[in-house]
């Protein structure tokens, strides 16, 4: 039987995170990449396919995703979008596989919240508020290699904190 | 050095995915990285996890501000920051859920804007505010509605469904117009300029809060069944299920409402805000055109020493749908606010119209309803040709029975017994036959 709306918006939410993050890496825009989802969200359930399985529907939604953020960056800029399709079936997959977001999200909400004052500016001005490198630079007043090497620790610390607390809280269940 | 500042051992990857990810670097450099992401799986992983980040820190600062789609300078030298709107992940649940059952309708509403909920059932005159200034006479059911929309249910005979996210029923009718808010700390919020509103939360599900404005009050409430009646100066509460929070926009003054009681909310800060239990149904009511004020619909024609004071028909254009529009002359009241007690439906209830028409003409008389304690329930109609009006030149007389009153829309309840006026009116469909009513007595309800 095939998912009804409930179903379907039951299956796309705890992947929302990593479908708005695949349609990032191609928009390099985090509020385009959530506009996305929400509009490949309402054309799953809109569609005349019938999604038969959740594994279908969530291929389904990686593709829709990626195209949706293809055409949003065309149009919005002349330059390719950079990343050739084969990298970005193999970045799907790998996120198929690795399944929905589970503690993980929850996990880096709390790493996020701890991250110091500075930090969390340079991560909202170059994500939040979609500034390029060099003008998060000027906005903090240092070097452009200065920003890379500040959003380099802050991300590979987030990725730190986010293990440590997924193993915390396996071993608190044991 | 906090533990966040401290250099991964991912680090110069990280940096050289960055700099990828921000354009720069030269082509050669584009290229290697490009091949890293193809052939180590570890890079891949790297650049999922980045993407991660990058779309929850955005989505944090959505969480965390309140704000609207505004230019608003930010520190000096710094490009002016577009503060998104604040969305909450339960109302954008809300608005897909609602969103993905219009379907068709999303031709109308690009989906990324916010939908706060959809029209399921649309009768009479009704009409759509878009907030894109748009408007749409006789709203399609299946039209979604979304912040700085407005809403409004026409005369007598109209009423409006709106189906929320979370499954609640939002029901205007009668003359009512209500304006849809952009919501806010999660909760869905409306302003109910005029009218009545019936709010019906969603069975077995976490209901939503949700925030009813009016001219007088600020009615809060999660999951609770309550009916709201307002005016430009008072506005009445009355709460079946659940609790209200009432407060007086004049002085801040609150009140818990609580299930079988009701309160008035006025513009004046002279009383203490209290609630009393809702009064007890009758089953008598009679129309008195000279007292009807604001709560009938008509031009109020003067007592002269040959005839009665009357209520004469207005015009109103009435559309459905994508259906041509029909004109129609109507009057009404709105029963609900003109009688102090709820008015009850009994199987012996009798409608008896008097007034006149210019010449024979089939009356439509009707009645629209809610249950007692409960939500909008719809209404009842029967179509009298002038033969079956006691007519004396052109004067008449129509009394029905509950039996006469056909159901419009026999899903909601398929027989008017039991239930609560909401209004009543009477109208001619095209013919301007001067149809002026002098009096409605609803009589033997039990």
């Amino acid at each position: 039987m095939p998912l009804d709306n409930a179903q379907i918006l039951g299956v796309l939410m705890p992947w929302r995170t990593r479908l708005s993050a695949a349609a990032w890496i191609v928009t390099r825009d985090a509020h385009a990449a959530e506009d996305i989802f929400q509009t490949v969200a309402v054309k799953a359930m809109s569609t005349h396919v019938a999604f038969e399985a959740e594994a279908a529907l969530v291929s389904w939604a990686f593709i829709a995703m990626r195209h949706a953020a293809i055409d949003w960056r065309r149009r919005r800029s002349r330059e390719e979008v950079g990343i050739e399709a084969g990298l970005l079936d193999r970045l799907d997959a790998d996120w198929i596989a690795r399944g929905p977001e589970g503690g993980r999200l929850a996990a880096l909400r709390e790493c996020l919240e701890d991250v110091p004052a500075e930090s969390r500016r340079v991560l909202e001005l170059r994500y939040a508020d979609g500034l390029g490198c060099a003008e998060v630079a000027a906005a903090v007043g240092v070097r452009l290699d200065a920003v890379y090497k500040r959003l380099s620790r802050v991300h590979s610390t987030l990725r730190q904190c986010v293990e440590g607390k997924l193993i915390e809280a396996k071993g608190a269940i044991r | 050095m906090t533990r966040h500042d401290r250099p991964g051992a991912t680090g110069p990857l990280l940096e050289r995915l960055l700099v990828y990810l921000d354009g720069g670097g030269s082509a050669d450099e584009r290229c290697q990285v490009e091949t890293i992401l193809r052939q180590d799986p570890a890079a891949r992983e790297l650049l999922r996890d980045l993407a991660e980040q990058a779309v929850t820190v955005a989505d944090c600062r959505r969480m965390a501000r309140e704000g609207t789609w505004s230019e608003t300078p930010s520190r000096a030298g710094e490009r002016p920051q577009v503060r998104r709107q604040a969305w909450r992940w339960p109302a954008i649940a809300a608005g897909l859920v609602v969103a993905a059952a219009a379907a068709g309708a999303l031709s109308a509403r690009p989906a990324a804007l916010l939908v706060i909920g959809q029209v399921t059932k649309a009768v009479g005159a009704t009409r759509l505010f878009t907030a894109a200034g748009r408007i749409e006479e006789g709203i399609a059911p299946g039209a979604t509605v979304g912040p700085g929309d407005t809403l409004e249910s026409r005369s007598s005979d109209a009423w409006l469904a709106t189906v929320l996210g979370d499954g609640a029923k939002l029901t205007i009718a009668g003359e009512s117009v209500i304006r849809v808010l952009r919501p806010e700390a999660g909760e869905r919020r409306f302003d109910l300029v005029e009218g009545s509103l019936w709010l019906d939360p969603a069975s077995g599900a976490a209901a939503a809060p949700v925030v009813v404005r009016t001219p007088a009050a600020v009615l809060e409430a999660t999951g609770a069944l309550f009916d709201v009646r307002s005016g430009a100066t008072e506005t009445v509460l009355r709460v079946h299920a659940g609790m209200v929070r009432a407060a007086r926009r004049v002085d801040g003054a609150a009140l818990d409402v609580l299930p079988g009681s009701r309160c008035t909310v006025t513009l004046a800060a002279d009383t203490v805000l209290t609630a009393e239990p809702q009064p007890d149904p009758t089953a008598a009511w009679r129309l008195d055109p000279m007292s009807i004020g604001a709560d009938g619909h008509g031009l109020l024609r003067l007592a002269t020493a040959d005839r009665s004071a009357s209520l004469a028909a207005f015009p109103l254009l009435w559309r459905e749908g994508s259906r041509a529009p029909v004109l129609l002359h109507v009057v009404g009241a709105a029963v609900w606010r003109a009688s102090d007690a709820p008015v009850r439906i009994g199987p012996a209830s009798r409608f008896r119209f008097r007034g006149q028409t210019t010449r024979p003409v089939a009356i439509r008389f009707g009645v629209s309803t809610q249950r007692m304690q409960g939500v909008f329930s719809g209404k009842f109609e029967v179509d009298v040709p002038p033969q079956r009006q006691a007519r004396d030149g052109d004067a008449f007389e129509v009394e029905l029975t509950l039996a006469d009153l056909v159901a419009v829309n026999p899903t909601l309840a398929n027989t008017a017994e039991g239930l609560e006026v909401a209004d009543i009116y009477a109208l001619t469909i095209l013919e301007d036959a001067g149809l002026e009513i002098v009096s409605i007595e609803v009589t033997g309800g039990e």
